[in-house]
């Protein structure tokens, strides 16, 4: 890679790291991994860059290459392992006194338990905002499938928070 | 509030958890780094890098990008055309602007093994050297590539590939370094053109056709720069030779990046192994073809999906040699049969097994790209056959998710009978062929469920040992 290619690989990681390393703690929960995973992906654009540079978005290529890589199914076997042992909020600053049981956590630990395709449909749809077409896209599914597979985790999401709430309020009871 | 309003503030919130962080190009830079010498280190330990490749329609835009001989003044003159040192590889002198320099070519052929160098050349941005070797028990030998960047000294070269040459004297070696891709081919001086077809186009009544575009060799020799790198369909007729371009290399031993490569996912289950499979062969079937587009990805009007995907009877599996040894005493086998629809019309059928046992899981390509008539292919059945342990009987698991019965109809009902009209039941049926040891002439005959038939085909199709047509007829 020539000089400005290079300088431009490296404007590119200090521009959308941060985005990409949000993504994929989404995607696998713990902010090391998520780390991990982003340095995987730009290892690998990087050797593609001359080519990447020149696509229409590379942010959205590379997000693209991080959503597949993290639903590869060794890396999705490495992840099952051990997502167990991560506490259920594992990188919450210890001084937040809110880290009590809430919906919203509740939601963002159910979408972990999502099978890692349906979670990077889940990821992209609703906190990339990215419509189905270009999800579909993004992860090389059809359209039908990014529809069936969004309504399949949005149902499961549901059913995990009914049965939060129910176990709350018997516990409560 | 919506579970869609609540998710994107959980994600939203979460997402927030994550730090900004001051500079993380140092972090980068040193993994590409690390990444390298890795590489470096792991070809010449002897790894053969085959890169999975971006490919899409290709077109030769060039024959030459070869450059003018360094040292001219040291190259020795090559035999004449006629003489017999071109008869075979084993003989073949070295070509090439570079074949001078003693130094680089005894590196090359030591990073090898030993052997000599057949060509050693410049092309483009890399430096490039071929090195024949005589391996026992191959036909022709074997081919290693040795590379570096342009101007390479003799330490920065590492093996590239390795494979075999096509035949007694020609080299056809297809280069997959992304983002662009070469032909080489190297044959004796006295042959002056080759003729190259990047790609298969499928027709949808399931044959399929070939261009081919003439090129001018020099020397016997062609370097082809393709816009993209050429796909495993490509074929090439040079001397003697007519069929694939099986050896494939990545000059600079790196892996290419493919962002809709998805893998099989093999330990996971109902629809989202569904899903992942179809997009794996989907993406699969593009590249075979090459049908990628410029980005990596398969274009929009490509799309797969599955006809049957479920266990297959244990005994045919056993059959059919499915699981390899691997299949342990609580271990299943899993077939998957999608179909893909080609721009243009065209359908192929691909194939893959899963196996499942408690040493681990492995997958595996039974088809990977038959094209098959449009107009029936859902409907199409496909068989898993193997011969059970006497040898005297052929197991068969029909996969016919759209009938209601099956039945194998044989091609000499006096010798062999017809089987019964079996049920098909969660998409597939088990017949047996007593007496039997092959399925040659056998046809699959499908049924509703009123007994009409809706279907005869052969049970091995035509053309099913080379769908792609790769081999000269």
């Amino acid at each position: 890679m020539d000089a400005g290619a290079e300088e431009e690989f490296r404007r590119f990681v200090q521009a959308r790291w941060h985005a990409l390393v949000r993504t994929a703690y989404l995607l696998t929960g713990d902010r090391g991994r998520a780390e991990d995973l982003v340095q995987q992906t730009l290892v690998k654009v990087h050797r593609r860059w001359a080519h990447i540079a020149s696509a229409e978005s590379p942010y959205a290529y590379t997000r693209a290459a991080l959503v597949n890589e993290s639903a590869s199914w060794w890396r999705r076997r490495r992840v099952a392992e051990t997502l167990g042992e991560v506490p259920a909020h594992a990188d919450r600053d210890p001084s937040d006194h809110y880290a009590h049981v809430d919906t919203r956590d509740q939601l963002a630990r159910a979408v972990l338990q999502l099978p890692p395709r349906m979670r990077g449909v889940i990821v992209l749809r609703y906190f990339e905002d990215l419509s189905e077409a270009e999800t579909a896209r993004a992860l090389g599914m059809s359209v039908g499938s990014v529809k069936s597979q969004a309504s399949r985790g949005l149902e499961r999401l549901r059913a995990d928070l009914r049965q939060v709430n129910e176990t709350g309020e018997r516990s409560l009871a | 509030m919506s579970i869609e309003t609540e998710l994107r503030e959980a994600l939203s919130a979460r997402a927030d958890e994550v730090p900004a962080v001051a500079d993380p190009y140092e972090r980068v830079t040193s993994a590409i780094a690390a990444e390298r010498r890795r590489r470096r280190r792991a070809a010449v330990g002897g790894v053969a890098a085959v890169a999975a490749l971006a490919l899409a329609v290709p077109l030769v835009e060039a024959v030459d990008r070869t450059a003018p001989p360094a040292r001219q003044s040291q190259l020795l003159p090559l035999p004449p055309a006629s003489a017999s040192a071109w008869d075979t590889l084993a003989t073949w002198p070295a070509r090439g602007g570079l074949r001078g320099d003693a130094g680089l070519l005894a590196a090359a052929a030591d990073l090898a093994g030993g052997g000599h160098v057949v060509y050693a050349e410049d092309l483009g941005p890399v430096r490039v050297l071929l090195v024949w070797g005589d391996d026992e028990g191959t036909e022709h030998g074997r081919i290693t590539a040795v590379s570096g960047p342009r101007g390479a000294k003799a330490v920065d070269l590492r093996v590239a590939g390795a494979g075999s040459p096509a035949a007694a004297g020609v080299i056809v070696l297809r280069e997959v370094s992304d983002p662009g891709g070469q032909l080489l081919v190297l044959a004796a001086p006295e042959v002056a053109t080759a003729e190259v077809s990047p790609h298969v186009r499928v027709q949808p009544d399931g044959t399929v056709k070939r261009d081919w575009e003439r090129v001018a060799l020099r020397g016997g020799i062609g370097v082809l720069a393709l816009r993209t790198p050429p796909p495993p369909a490509t074929r090439v007729r040079v001397g003697a030779y007519d069929g694939a371009a099986d050896m494939e290399v990545s000059w600079d031993g790196a892996e290419t990046l493919d962002v809709n490569s998805p893998g099989m996912c093999l330990n996971c289950s109902g629809e989202d192994f569904r899903v992942q499979a179809e997009a794996a062969t989907r993406y699969s079937v593009a590249r075979t073809l090459g049908l990628l587009r410029a980005d990596g990805t398969p274009p929009d009007d490509l799309t797969t999906h599955t006809v049957y995907s479920g266990p297959v009877d244990r005994a045919v599996a056993d059959a059919a040699a499915l699981s390899d040894g691997m299949l342990a005493a609580h271990g299943n086998t899993t077939v998957f049969v999608a179909v893909t629809h080609l721009p243009g019309g065209g359908v192929v059928r691909s194939v893959r097994y899963i196996v499942n046992s408690d040493s681990g899981s492995s997958a595996s390509e039974l088809e990977s790209v038959v094209p098959v008539d449009a107009a029936s292919a859902d409907r199409l059945p496909y068989v898993l056959w193997g011969t059970a342990g006497d040898q005297k009987k052929v197991l068969a698991a029909v996969v016919a998710p759209t009938a209601a019965g099956v039945q194998l109809v044989s091609p000499a009902p006096s010798l062999w009978p017809d089987t019964a009209v079996v049920p098909v039941k969660a998409g597939t049926a088990t017949l047996a062929l007593d007496g039997v040891s092959d399925v040659d002439g056998f046809r699959v005959a499908a049924f509703d469920s009123s007994g009409r038939r809706l279907g005869l085909w052969p049970l091995r199709p035509a053309g099913a040992d080379d769908p792609l047509d790769l081999v000269a007829p």
